[in-house]
């Protein structure tokens, strides 16, 4: 039995606050306008911070997938990495620069230094939740969870949209992460027609990395 | 001495409290020292965030003409969404050049040598719209374009129209980025990033800003660029004790540490840089020595020219002056006047004008040390006194002539009583007192003769006498007569003229001076004692004297001397001749 297409969009909500941890000292001196052009909106880019995921018995992500996930400008791309436990993770660099990722308190994954163009993986077995750091980019920041009874990871959009594909029908509990942050949870049911979901909104001030 | 010893007391005492007050005012010093320094490090760790501050926003104005290339902006906006490497490739040289004369523009802008190293980038970004390298310049210029500085915060803020700066880790290498969005047509293409090192000659600028402090920049716990003023602290120093301070809580929350001692004594705070770069523990030292005086003799070497400039030099000259003055006008009024007075009544002591010293015109010591010289003058005349007869001194005839006589002369002429008989008394004399001895038929009296135990016996002091005239006196006890001499004691050679053979005759003065030296001369050796000195001429000069004396009391037609032993010495008597 094929499974079905569920969509759905994000959708921020206002607000003035970056969301971003707060750092040991001010990271500048100076930001300020340039006093010719107005400022570009601050936005979450929901590609690059967010993941969208269906949690239940349903479907399972199949044990031993691989999920890469690049280095690039500077950072992990997605910032925000979801896994089913027994999965492999694979860290592509494609910076021109080094880096040494490293997530405390996950083992197996101690700051080892990956070139450029390189690539480095670890098996996840044991569910949890890590940050992910890089010891060369200090602000290079992203966050690991493995989840146990992980059924879908959505694909997401520059503009916010996502989709589930092959989601077999079932009960779900659809979540948003941003980080180490859950942004919202859903429960939604699959049935054997294609999901559209409401919008789902969510706010930056309860991110965090 | 009390006002001397008080006023000794007293200076001891202002001595105690003074040397007290400089080791008290050590520790108050050094402790203050400290707290002071701990106080001018954190104004250190002020100042150097606000220079590196003020610099960041000069060089983001330096860079603000680049942000609005035509030229640059338009290469950037031709490059966003191109992925083809061949295009990207040649894109990215025009920007490089375009960057590299921008790069020239700014050194012409700076003009000379010398600031060309401060303008000039240690490395520099030109990004597209999305983030991606275009062109950069520094170490990593050579790579292929299209890697992404997207989420670089210097970056990602500037593609939305900040202007920002920032401290990064690229390449396990430390920058001071600023960077500005680039427009083109009305809208933000791109970026551009300057940066520099943290290289020596910065921080030596950093440390000359702070008045000569010790900096010193570092990546964690690997040192980056230092500036080490002299006398300030060391590299090594501030260094040593970096892993202490990154483990420091304070700096973990963004706040310096508390002053760290560093080996030599100096004192260091640390702290984390402005910027993204803090997370991986990128910040810099400031380390100043610390001054403690180790004594009160360094705490003086310490002073400076200001410092002593600044005492109330008259005032405290006249006070020890002052001070000086009551001590010597103590010393004076207690020592040295009572000295002098006591040395003046000694000198008169010694030249026979007094005998004694005056106690009471001396109070204390003084008068303790005058009563002593009295009594040793006392012990000194008493000892002189029992030494006498041993001790062979020259003669004197002052005191070996005996006084003169005042009113009876009969006794010198053997006239008088007993009581007032000479005791000079010859062995021959003696005799000739007693009837029909031998002696009374000698017309010539006995030579003086010595005892057998070398006291000298008296030397009879005239012949015979004559008839109703009383006897001679006895020698005196212990004193042997000639007579009874044993042989081999040499009798005196000339016999003393005899008063009573002057009977109507001239007496010749100076004979008879002459034989009585010779005569005393042989007693004085009989007895032994010295002649040395004993001239003649002081000789008949004393005789003379004495004669003239006697003669000025007594009516009498001339003097003669007698030479006899008295006390076992060699004596002289002189009798007046009745006219």
């Amino acid at each position: 039995m094929r499974g079905q297409l569920v969509l759905g969009s994000l959708r921020e909500a206002a607000s003035g606050q970056t969301g971003k941890a707060k750092p040991p000292r001010a990271a500048f001196n100076w930001e300020v306008e340039n006093g010719v052009k107005e400022l570009a909106p601050t936005r979450v880019v929901a590609q690059r911070e967010l993941a969208v995921v269906l949690l239940g018995a349903g479907k399972a992500e199949s044990p031993g997938q691989l999920t890469e996930i690049a280095v690039s400008g500077g950072a992990l791309l997605p910032s925000t990495v979801v896994l089913r436990a027994g999965s492999t993770l694979r860290i592509r660099n494609d910076d021109e620069i080094g880096h040494e990722l490293f997530a405390p308190g996950l083992d197996g994954l101690s700051a080892e230094a990956t070139s450029p163009g390189s690539a480095r993986s670890i098996h996840l077995t044991k569910p949890g939740s890590w940050p992910l750091l890089d010891r060369l980019a200090s602000h290079a920041r992203a966050h690991l969870h493995v989840l146990s009874d992980l059924a879908a990871v959505a694909k997401l959009e520059p503009n916010g949209s996502f989709s589930f594909s092959d989601v077999p029908a079932g009960k779900y509990t659809l979540k948003v992460f941003r980080g180490a942050s859950e942004l919202t949870s859903k429960e939604i049911e699959v049935t054997d027609k294609p999901l559209t979901l409401d919008p789902v909104t969510f706010t930056q001030d309860k991110s965090g990395s | 001495m009390l006002l001397s010893r008080f006023w000794y007391i007293f200076l001891a005492v202002v001595a105690g409290a003074a040397a007290s007050a400089a080791l008290l005012s050590l520790g108050v010093i050094n402790r203050q020292a400290v707290e002071h320094l701990g106080d001018e490090l954190a104004r250190d760790r002020t100042e150097l965030d606000a220079i590196l501050r003020l610099e960041a926003r000069a060089r983001l104005d330096r860079i603000a003409f680049i942000s609005v290339d035509s030229k640059l902006g338009g290469l950037l906006k031709q490059a966003a969404g191109i992925g083809d490497r061949a295009q990207l490739g040649k894109l990215s040289s025009e920007t490089k050049d375009a960057l590299n004369a921008h790069v020239s523009r700014l050194l012409e802008a700076a003009g000379g040598d010398k600031k060309q190293d401060d303008v000039k980038p240690d490395i520099a970004f030109a990004v597209d719209a999305s983030g991606r390298i275009i062109a950069q310049l520094g170490p990593l210029e050579a790579n292929p374009p299209g890697s992404s500085l997207a989420t670089y915060p210097f970056i990602d803020r500037a593609l939305k129209g900040y202007v920002r700066d920032d401290v990064i880790v690229y390449d396990r290498r430390v920058y001071r980025m600023a960077s500005r969005p680039v427009l083109y047509g009305g809208e933000y293409v791109g970026a551009i990033a300057h940066g520099y090192r943290f290289d020596d000659a910065f921080t030596a600028r950093m440390a000359q800003g702070l008045g000569g402090a010790t900096v010193v920049f570092f990546y964690g716990r690997t040192t980056l660029a230092s500036a080490s003023p002299s006398g300030g602290p060391a590299l090594a120093e501030v260094a040593a004790v970096l892993p202490d301070a990154l483990a420091s809580e304070k700096l973990k929350r963004g706040e310096r540490s508390d002053p760290i001692a560093l080996r030599a004594g100096g004192r260091a705070v640390y702290s984390l840089v402005v910027g993204s770069a803090a997370q991986a523990d990128v910040g810099y030292a400031v380390a100043r020595p610390l001054t403690l005086v180790s004594s009160p003799l360094a705490f003086f070497q310490g002073a400076s020219r200001e410092d002593v400039q600044a005492l109330p030099l008259p005032l405290l000259g006249a006070a020890a002056f002052l001070l000086a003055l009551i001590g010597l006008l103590f010393v004076y009024f207690e020592r040295d006047r009572p000295y002098n007075v006591l040395r003046k009544k000694l000198q008169q002591v010694a030249a026979g004008e007094r005998e004694r010293l005056l106690v009471t015109e001396w109070r204390g010591a003084y008068r303790k040390l005058a009563d002593a010289i009295n009594q040793a003058l006392d012990k000194s005349i008493e000892r002189a006194a029992e030494l006498a007869p041993a001790a062979k001194k020259k003669a004197n005839l002052d005191e070996i002539l005996g006084p003169t006589p005042e009113s009876h002369v009969e006794p010198y002429f053997g006239f008088a009583d007993a009581g007032q008989q000479p005791k000079a008394a010859g062995q021959r004399a003696e005799a000739a007192a007693k009837p029909g001895a031998p002696a009374a038929a000698a017309p010539k009296p006995a030579a003086a003769t010595s005892t057998a135990n070398g006291a000298p016996a008296a030397v009879p002091a005239a012949a015979a006498p004559k008839a109703g005239l009383k006897p001679p006196v006895p020698a005196p006890p212990g004193v042997k007569p000639a007579a009874l001499a044993p042989a081999g004691v040499k009798p005196s050679p000339a016999p003393l003229p005899s008063s009573n053979d002057n009977s109507g005759e001239t007496l010749d003065e100076a004979a008879h001076f002459r034989e009585v030296y010779t005569q005393y001369l042989n007693v004085r050796k009989d007895c032994g004692e010295s002649t040395e000195g004993l001239s003649f001429e002081k000789f008949e000069l004393t005789l003379t004297k004495t004669r003239d004396q006697v003669l000025a009391k007594h009516p009498a037609k001339g003097v003669r001397f007698t030479v006899y032993v008295k006390e076992g010495k060699a004596a002289l008597k002189a009798a007046p001749v009745k006219r």
